[in-house]
């Protein structure tokens, strides 16, 4: 099998990562980008999915340290607030790019992973990049499979990244770099109109029907710019979000009905996806809590959402996303056009 | 076809955002996501303009415009220097005056506003 040649590969290594589901419209998604905010605690990736068609929200975080979650986890399941929440101490994240909203990337890390036997805990997509979220006892035999699977120019092997690039990435992941601003500045805001979100649930075993639904996709020339899923530590099921153009709709359920016959989907449409990027985005806190606030106070829903790398993906309702762009410029703005 | 414009940075949403800005203002872009890939890059295709990030894994971009000033066939290759460093940015360990060290023909803080970057490339590539 060729392999597929990308521009890079970005590790993360020795996260926590936080799996919450709710039930009856309750969700963790401003509570824990809140509590991570007021903490001051960067927070390297955030998907969340406020319906997954049988009226379950899930929200999934990672970040460095699992302390600030545990109490808050004892609370909202104590008090019924929410129906699972569980954390995994040790997990790695991979991200590979740019995937240029072409599903045959997603497919053939989906394929890598599976071939392995790796259970992911979710995946996270960015403009550019896809992450894949793993146990970090799985990372070794998961970046085998990966540069298996991808051609990276930087590294031609696992164990060349593990003698040229991983250090570099700790030094860098280990750069203070703060930021005082009152209103956060960012590159801009990039719509995508006239989507569908689908929401899939499959057994584990069944990822590998999905990685050849993408593929599917792919030989159709079918863009992919939005991707997430979640599963629980420990679960036997995964769930995946993602948006495809709308026109797709029926050709898309065929291939669903084609590769994973039988299993659980909802679509609903139309929506749009906002893309917000801005500099360190990744490694700053609080811009995911001031995006999720600023939309939350304009009585905008999320209906699904992706933080990852260096950028948010947010799936909202309709065609015109010019009143979400509209209340958040509240709190995100563009740089003046001035010299600094 | 335009001038040919190569981005170098590690962050690939930023690579893609600054790429999609130079090409609806008619530039051919060039990308790289670290500073080995950058100079072999520019070793492959001499760009008109080097677009440059600071924090970059196995060659940061004040080390790389160094080597591009001081190799004779490189050093006339206009570089901007974009980073995070900067009013915004108090603290880091990549100092501004390391920046304003380097021969780089400007030097942009993060976020890059689309129209400082557009004119500053048109007035060095011209």
């Amino acid at each position: 099998m060729s392999k597929i040649r990308l521009g890079g590969i970005k590790v993360v290594e020795k996260r926590a990562y936080l799996y919450s589901s709710c039930r009856r419209g309750a969700d963790l998604l401003g509570n824990i980008c809140s509590i991570l905010a007021a903490g001051r605690i960067n927070m390297g990736l955030l998907t969340h999915v406020a319906d997954n068609g049988t009226g379950e929200s899930i929200t999934a975080a990672s970040a460095l340290s699992a302390l600030r979650f545990s109490g808050y986890i004892l609370e909202v399941v104590g008090s019924g607030e929410c129906e699972t929440a569980e954390i995994e101490s040790d997990i790695s994240r991979i991200s590979i790019f740019p995937h240029a909203q072409r599903p045959e990337i997603t497919a053939a890390l989906i394929k890598a992973l599976g071939a392995a036997a790796i259970k992911p805990h979710g995946f996270a997509s960015s403009p550019s990049a896809v992450t894949v979220v793993i146990s970090s006892s799985d990372f070794e035999i998961a970046m085998e499979r990966v540069f298996e699977s991808f051609e990276f120019p930087a590294c031609g092997s696992y164990s060349e990244w593990q003698a040229v690039c991983r250090l570099d990435e700790q030094q860098l992941s280990e750069v203070k770099c703060s930021y005082s601003e009152q209103i956060i500045t960012i590159y801009g805001f990039t719509r995508q109109t006239g989507l569908d979100l689908w929401n899939v649930s499959l057994p584990i075993e069944y990822m590998s029907g999905f990685g050849a639904f993408l593929s599917e996709l792919s030989e159709l020339g079918f863009n992919l710019p939005f991707l997430i899923s979640n599963s629980a530590p420990g679960a036997k099921t995964i769930q995946f979000s993602f948006a495809l153009g709308e026109d797709r709709r029926e050709r898309a359920g065929q291939a669903l009905d084609k590769h994973l016959p039988g299993r659980d989907r909802f679509c609903r449409g139309p929506v749009s996806v906002l893309f917000l990027h801005g500099p360190h985005f990744g490694d700053r806190y609080g811009i995911a809590d001031a995006f999720v606030t600023a939309l939350r106070n304009g009585g905008i829903p999320i209906l699904a959402l992706s933080c990852a790398v260096s950028s948010i993906s947010a799936i909202i309702a309709g065609n015109d996303p010019d009143k979400a762009i509209e209340v958040l410029s509240t709190r995100f703005q563009t740089p003046s056009g001035k010299r600094r | 076809m335009g001038k040919y414009v190569l981005i170098v940075d590690d962050d690939p949403d930023m690579v893609d955002t600054v790429g999609m800005m130079l090409e609806s203002k008619g530039y051919e872009v060039g990308k790289a996501y670290d500073g080995v890939e950058g100079e072999a890059s520019i070793g492959k295709r001499r760009p008109d303009l080097v677009v440059l990030d600071v924090m970059m894994p196995r060659k940061n971009g004040y080390v790389l415009c160094a080597e591009l000033k001081k190799n004779a066939k490189t050093k006339d290759i206009p570089i901007i220097l974009l980073t995070a460093v900067g009013e915004a940015v108090p603290t880091t360990t990549y100092s501004h005056a390391d920046g304003m060290a380097t021969e780089a023909e400007d030097y942009i803080p993060k976020p890059v506003d689309a129209q400082v970057l557009i004119e500053t490339i048109e007035r060095l590539v011209s």
